[in-house]
């Protein structure tokens, strides 16, 4: 079914208008392409003679990953005050969406920013990779080191051993969605099973997807907002920094972590932002985690584009040729006589 | 009967992402419209090939299959055909061979080290032999 993002916007500003108690027109609103899990618009409104931006996020009827709700948003609410850069939490509407029929969030906007990991390849940015990836691991250690006894996660569970935790949790995702065998993460899950790591020295918030895509960067290298935090929950800070790194988001560019800078280089700035050295034999083991977690998502992609009710394309994308990616490069990383075709070797 | 689809969905998608997208107005619909080229082209690749590279891995798993411990499973999996060669029923044929795979690699990584090392080997060529060309 064909979105018209007018007919959404005139939607919000009448809901707003009611919620708000004052005047609140629509000036433009458009879709923001990419969103897998949500609809996401961009909306210009004039509130109050004001012109204000907003992003709403509306559920779909089929969505990448499952999740509640409110739990994006939640986590907005707790890092807004903190120095990682967040967008505002503006409304959370579970129980009565009205005009807007689903469940949405609105955030404002940020503007004057680029997300597409492809632009960190492109002038004027490209010459900015520096910058942006010492901003972008000094961020992920920052919050690394966040003190989650400060943070409102009363929505979020504390894990005794976060890698167990998260090993069943995407174990069983593998199981239940995947359309057809899948004998590369099976592999994955026994070397992950032998080889579990202790619980790490202490619990953190860990953002669950963070990677070029996934932040909001300028031309001059600054990192405005971090965005997407809908798999965010209590961890080891380890599983933010593997995912960062793994090599599905190096391309083409494989040496590259996120395609900014090689992957020694991002952990030292990771590092020196968190206070701590990375034990290296956990972030191993985080790192082949990290790639076993993606082919999950990429499975529940496929299986939700075959029997969900949205057809959107980028589930198939997700789905087709990234599982066959993350299983080349889940194969780099652990077939004994891996030539590293795919994927450099762990850190 | 059409002669070439793979070549025919390939340029159908070309003719979507170089004619069809760039004309689009709104973004959003711009950026649909490239995902769907590139899912075309994956399409593509898959249905020339789809029957060949399912049909060559159940004859490597056959093989690795016949050095596991024996079990009926296996015995008949070995003498298992596809009922035709239409992919639902390659893809029956395949699936059960690639579970047969799956717990004889779990066995031979405890008990048979060339026997494991040689399931690495063919899953790396499964995995070649599926690999996505992305323009």
């Amino acid at each position: 079914m064909t979105i018209q993002p007018e007919t959404v916007g005139q939607q919000l500003a009448r809901y707003l208008e009611r919620r708000w108690g004052v005047p609140v027109a629509l000036a433009r609103a458009t879709q923001i392409p990419g969103g897998a899990s949500r609809e996401t618009f961009r909306v210009h409104l004039t509130v109050d003679g004001e012109a204000q931006g907003v992003i709403l996020r509306r559920d779909p009827p089929s969505s990448l990953i499952d999740t509640e709700r409110a739990h994006e948003y939640r986590t907005y609410e707790a890092v807004y005050p903190t120095d990682i850069p967040v967008p505002e939490p503006l409304v959370l509407e579970d129980a009565d969406p009205g005009e807007l029929e689903r469940p949405f969030s609105l955030t404002r906007e940020i503007s004057g920013c680029e997300t597409a990991p492809g632009g960190l390849l492109l002038p004027p940015y490209s010459d900015r990779r520096a910058a942006i990836a010492d901003n972008k691991w000094t961020i992920l250690g920052k919050l690394a080191a966040l003190d989650i006894d400060t943070l409102a996660l009363s929505h979020m569970q504390r894990p005794e051993h976060p890698a167990r935790c998260e090993l069943d949790y995407w174990a069983g995702v593998i199981r239940a969605d995947a359309l057809q065998p899948q004998p590369v993460a099976e592999a994955a899950i026994r070397w992950l099973e032998r080889n579990l790591p202790a619980p790490g020295p202490r619990l953190c918030l860990v953002h669950g997807d963070y990677r070029s895509g996934n932040f909001l960067y300028t031309a001059d290298g600054d990192i405005r907002g971090v965005l997407d935090w809908e798999m965010a929950h209590v961890g080891d800070p380890l599983e933010d920094l593997a995912w960062s790194l793994d090599p599905l988001w190096a391309y083409p560019e494989k040496h590259l972590a996120g395609n900014l800078l090689p992957r020694a280089e991002a952990l030292a700035i990771w590092e020196r932002a968190y206070g701590m050295a990375a034990d290296r034999q956990a972030l191993r083991w985080w790192q082949i985690f990290a790639s076993l977690k993606a082919l999950a998502i990429w499975i529940s992609s496929a299986e939700d584009y075959a029997n969900g009710t949205t057809k959107e394309p980028i589930l198939a994308l997700a789905g087709w040729p990234l599982i066959d990616r993350q299983n080349r490069i889940l194969l780099d990383r652990l077939d004994p006589h891996s030539q590293n075709t795919y994927a450099e070797p762990l850190l | 009967m059409i002669p070439r689809p793979s070549q025919a969905l390939t340029d159908l998608a070309v003719r979507l992402a170089t004619n069809v997208a760039p004309n689009t107005t709104e973004t959003f619909y711009a950026a649909d419209a490239g995902l769907i080229a590139q899912l075309m082209f994956s399409l593509a690749q898959e249905y020339e090939r789809g029957v060949e590279t399912r049909m060559n891995d159940i004859d490597e798993m056959r093989t690795l299959l016949r050095r596991a411990p024996t079990s009926s499973a296996i015995d008949a999996f070995i003498e298992l055909r596809p009922a035709s060669l239409g992919l639902a029923d390659v893809n029956t044929v395949h699936d059960t061979g690639t579970r047969l795979l799956i717990e004889a690699h779990a066995w031979a990584e405890v008990h048979d080290e060339p026997l494991s090392l040689d399931i690495w080997r063919y899953l790396r060529r499964h995995c070649e032999r599926h690999k996505f060309e992305l323009p």
